[in-house]
């Protein structure tokens, strides 16, 4: 029987109907992303602010763009291979991973760490945790200036106790010491916390830290300063270091990075959907509860941030390098 | 304090206890699993407890797998966990002449002892005994390290040299990574997969485990004896043991509660120094590393006393005690506890639940682990070794991947079994390396921050030898290093004397 | 072959190779960074050195061990093709692969077809059982 002409068009109907219903998905799936759930790499160990923070955004996440985030710990080298195994991951947006500044500034300009900077494509920072000079209790130093006199009286002989070397506290300690002129003793620690319990036990006078561990360690220390614009609510007796006279605005940034060449729309959507968290009214006082302070660089904003972190560590980095 | 005893005992903490004794004691006994990768596997899954049973599950497990990390000591001379090491010295050789199910039955029992004492320290004394740890500052690590690191002389009686060698690879291994003090990048060749440095697990791992795997192998002999008197657990035989060493499983209990009290430098030492110390007093010291089983009581009461002491840092200062203690602490913070010691008084009811949700895991231990312990040493002893090898193998894989997830560790126990199996061929004991792969770091660490700090006072000699603790440890030390030299001369002037 | 007098000769050697690696990479180290590199790597030296005195002035043998050497290198070069494989091939494949090749080196006698039947169901159970456990039910994602 030869083919009438309607049944030639009920084919080609039925055949384009089928390409479309086959080809559906995959023009679906590339508009909605995610539409499966995300592996969120966090690049240190259960606890420390990173992982913390995110299982706060763990928990909005899934309201807000209806898939699960996967937290995956995969700690090493204070972050450097998580950091640089991040272009290794199929840039679809189903992975991401949490990265900090001045960490992915600092690491790459002080050694081979498997990584630069530019390798790090961060679409969104949250939060950060601002700097702050902790003691305890009972210390001598009532505030920041009883310190800084006591620098000037026996220069070297301060002790800060700060996590790791070259790292975000050090830098710190490093920038206040060019601020105010104070010559302190950098003593490394293995961590925040081996920090915070050495100054507990007097084995140094103070910590250059973060507002969180002053938080957690509660009636135990003295916040002298912090590094914020205004007070942090969480510490309401730690004055600022602008209200004492010093334009010192800083800690460590927190955001969120996808693998290189991940497609422009993904990373839009990433962007939109850690920005909403980041508005969501609960999400920002249970962080604002802790001590960390909700701040929004979205993409568009993002390279520019990184130049003006850049060029404000600099000196910093140059004196540590030259040391 | 009573209602909190209350609660451990409703039905779902006793059920939470149980199951994670159980699957504790499991994994700690399967050879290249660890008691860090249990506790690690298993966090997530506490998120969705409330604070105080998702502790309990979590102690639960910590506690079995340090048990059943003795069974994987004994049976195929893989220490579990870093604490577990003394317990391999002589738990292997008695699992090799036919005693293992003793072996097994008495680390059951030592380490129910051991780890009631710890908890019990923790209960009652937790926030006066984590001041002691506040004043063990960079310099009395120091010293506490090249404790450590004296008993490898000591323990290595006969092969010294070789064992001090040993110590100083593991030291120079230790080495490997990104310093941090001095922020230098060492011996990493460049690559990105060792700027991590060693890992402590994935080494355990190949330098005991790969060795026996690989020794499997190479003979025909059967693997371990099998049981040599009749059946049952030879509980008996085990308690009388127990009864007539008490002393030594007392005092092993608590020293492994006070070092285990000690930041990081928790496990390892608190197991050797117990081991060292029952040695030192012991009758026939030539025993021990042949098969003692005062060696196996001492170590195994001492590793599980360090469960309990390791959670008073961990939940007074927030610094882990042990390697899985820096997990618990990490599912503790995401749960939104806050560590210190308001966590005794403004939460009190959460962690003396936990605390008593210990003890009774503890003590649910002795049935669970006989039965287990029983099992295991009957599979182990009798499964044909063609089956044994490539199981151990999976095992081992799976073991030292999933700690980090990170296949880099994984090629990294290879390597150092390649190493310590061709090192052993030549009189070489891995004890001595790990022993330095461990305590390198801490002595490293304290060494710098105490030169730091006593340069920044000005007074480096009061800052390293004018501090108490401090003093006292290097007493300990030269207590240590010279009472064998000094026995040793008593023990010939009287054969002098006798010969006149 | 070393004769049995002087077998520590070997370790010897090596102990000095890499002490003196040690220590010549230590060099390039900073003050504080070297310290326990110097330690170490001369620690290695010498205690090499130490072992060649000793075995050449006092003749100290160490024993030759019992166990051949053919087979557990096979073994060893088994598990490192396994390590290197599993990220490569995933946990499965690798593993199944590398537990045959281990059960064929383990065994001493030749298994009746019954016996290697055994050894094939229990041990690929016990692989996906892993792989189960991990995988599914603890989230670990294996290669």
């Amino acid at each position: 029987m030869t083919m009438t002409r309607r049944d030639f068009g009920k084919g080609v109907l039925g055949l384009s109907v089928g390409a479309a219903a086959l080809g559906a998905p995959t023009i679906l799936r590339a508009s909605a992303y995610p539409d499966r759930a995300v592996n969120y790499i966090v690049a240190y160990n259960p606890g420390g602010e990173s992982d913390v923070t995110a299982r706060m955004q763990q928990r909005y996440f899934k309201d807000i763009a209806g898939q699960s985030l996967v937290i995956v710990n995969k700690p090493g080298a204070g972050g450097a291979t998580a950091w640089a195994q991040l272009n290794g991951f199929d840039p679809d947006g189903y992975t991401i991973m949490g990265t900090i500044v001045p960490h992915i500034i600092l690491q790459p300009a002080m050694k081979k760490v498997g990584y630069q900077t530019d390798d790090i494509d961060v679409v969104y920072f949250f939060h950060y945790t601002p700097d702050a000079i902790v003691v305890k209790a009972d210390s001598p130093y009532r505030t920041l200036n009883d310190l800084i006199e006591d620098t000037k009286a026996r220069p070297g002989a301060v002790t800060f106790g700060g996590s790791g070397i070259n790292s975000a506290n050090h830098l710190a300690s490093e920038i206040f010491a060019d601020m105010t002129g104070a010559i302190t003793t950098y003593i490394p620690f293995k961590g925040s916390a081996p920090t915070i319990t050495a100054v507990l036990g007097g084995q140094v006078a103070a910590a250059m830290s973060y507002t969180t561990q002053g938080v957690k360690a509660g009636e135990q220390v003295r916040t002298l300063a912090v590094a914020t614009e205004e007070r942090v609510s969480a510490l309401p007796d730690a004055p600022t270091f602008k209200e004492l006279g010093f334009d010192y605005v800083g800690g460590a940034y927190r955001g969120v990075a996808v693998p290189k060449n991940t497609p422009d729309d993904v990373r839009s959507s990433l962007s939109e959907i850690i920005g909403q968290i980041n508005k969501n009214a609960d999400f920002q006082a249970q962080m604002n509860a802790a001590g960390y302070q909700v701040v929004d660089v979205a993409m568009p904003d993002v390279p520019a941030f990184i130049e003006e972190r850049r060029a404000a560590y600099a000196p910093a980095i140059k004196r540590l390098r030259d040391a | 304090m009573l209602d909190a005893l209350i609660n451990a005992f409703t039905p779902f903490n006793l059920a939470l206890a149980l199951i994670g004794v159980f699957l504790g004691t499991i994994i700690g006994a399967l050879p290249g699993l660890s008691a860090t990768m249990a506790v690690a596997v298993l966090v997530p899954f506490t998120f969705t407890l409330d604070p105080a049973s998702g502790l309990i599950a979590l102690g639960a497990v910590y506690t079995g797998a340090i048990y059943g990390g003795a069974y994987a000591a004994i049976l195929v001379n893989t220490p579990g966990t870093p604490a577990a090491i003394a317990t391999a010295l002589d738990g292997f050789p008695m699992a090799k002449r036919g005693d293992g199910d003793l072996a097994v039955t008495m680390s059951c029992f030592a380490s129910a002892v051991g780890g009631v004492i710890g908890a019990l320290f923790l209960l009652v004394l937790a926030p006066p005994l984590a001041t002691i740890a506040l004043r063990f500052g960079p310099v009395e690590y120091f010293w506490l390290a090249i404790f450590g690191l004296s008993l490898i002389a000591v323990l290595s009686k006969g092969a010294t040299l070789k064992g001090l060698i040993g110590g100083f690879i593991g030291l120079g291994l230790s080495t490997i990574g990104s310093a941090v003090v001095g922020g230098d990048v060492r011996y990493t060749f460049d690559s990105p997969a060792l700027l991590g440095g060693i890992h402590i697990i994935p080494a355990l791992i190949g330098l005991y485990c790969i060795p026996v795997l690989l020794n499997m192998v190479g003979t025909r002999d059967p693997h371990i004896e099998r049981a040599s008197a009749g059946k049952g657990s030879r509980i008996g035989d085990a308690i009388g043991l127990m009864w007539r060493s008490k002393f030594n499983l007392i005092r092993s209990s608590v020293v492994g509660t006070v070092i285990g009290i000690l930041p990081a430098a928790g496990g390892a030492v608190a197991g050797l120094v117990a081991y060292s110390e029952a040695r030192r007093t012991s009758s026939h010291k030539e025993d021990f590393g042949k098969g003692a089983p005062d060696g196996v009581i001492a170590s195994e009461s001492a590793n599980s006393a360090t469960v309990g002491g390791g959670f008073v840092p961990t939940l007074v200062l927030g610094i882990p005690g042990t390697p899985p203690d820096a997990i618990i602490l990490g599912g503790l913070m995401v749960q939104g506890i806050r560590v210190g010691p308001q966590l005794f008084t403004e939460q009190a009811s959460t962690v003396y639940t936990f605390i008593f949700g210990l003890l009774i895991a503890t003590v649910i231990m002795v049935p669970v682990g006989l039965l287990i312990g029983r099992t295991a040493f009957k599979t182990i002893s009798s499964i044909p070794k063609s089956a044994l090898a490539p199981a151990i193998g999976a095992l081992i894989m799976i073991g030292s991947y999933a700690v980090e997830q990170n296949p880099n560790h994984v090629v990294m126990m290879v390597i150092l079994g390649a190493f310590a199996w061709g090192a052993a061929r030549y009189g070489f004991e891995p004890s001595p390396v790990v022993l330095g792969l461990i305590l390198g770091p801490i002595a490293e660490q304290g060494f710098v921050q105490g030169y730091l700090i006593g340069n920044a006072s000005g007074n480096l000699f009061a800052e390293f030898f004018g501090r108490p603790i401090s003093l006292g440890i290097i007493f300990v030390i030269a207590l240590t290093l010279l009472w064998p030299l000094w026995a040793e001369r008593r023990a010939r002037s009287k054969v002098d004397v006798l010969n006149d | 072959m070393t004769s049995p007098n002087h077998r520590d000769l070997i370790p010897s050697a090596g102990l000095i190779l890499l002490g003196g690696y040690a220590l010549y990479e230590a060099s390039s180290m900073s003050a504080f960074g070297a310290i326990f590199p110097r330690l170490a790597g001369g620690g290695m030296t010498l205690g090499g050195m130490a072992l060649a005195v000793r075995a050449l002035v006092f003749n100290a043998a160490s024993p030759v061990p019992a166990e051949t050497l053919g087979r557990p290198a096979l073994m060893l070069a088994t598990l490192a093709a396994w390590a290197v494989a599993l990220p490569i091939i995933g946990f499965i494949p690798a593993s199944l692969i590398g537990a045959a090749a281990a059960m064929v080196i383990a065994m001493n006698d030749r298994p009746s077809a019954k016996e290697l039947i055994y050894h094939a169901v229990g041990l690929t159970a016990l692989i996906l059982a892993i792989a189960g456990v991990f995988g599914g039910l603890l989230n670990v994602p294996l290669p």
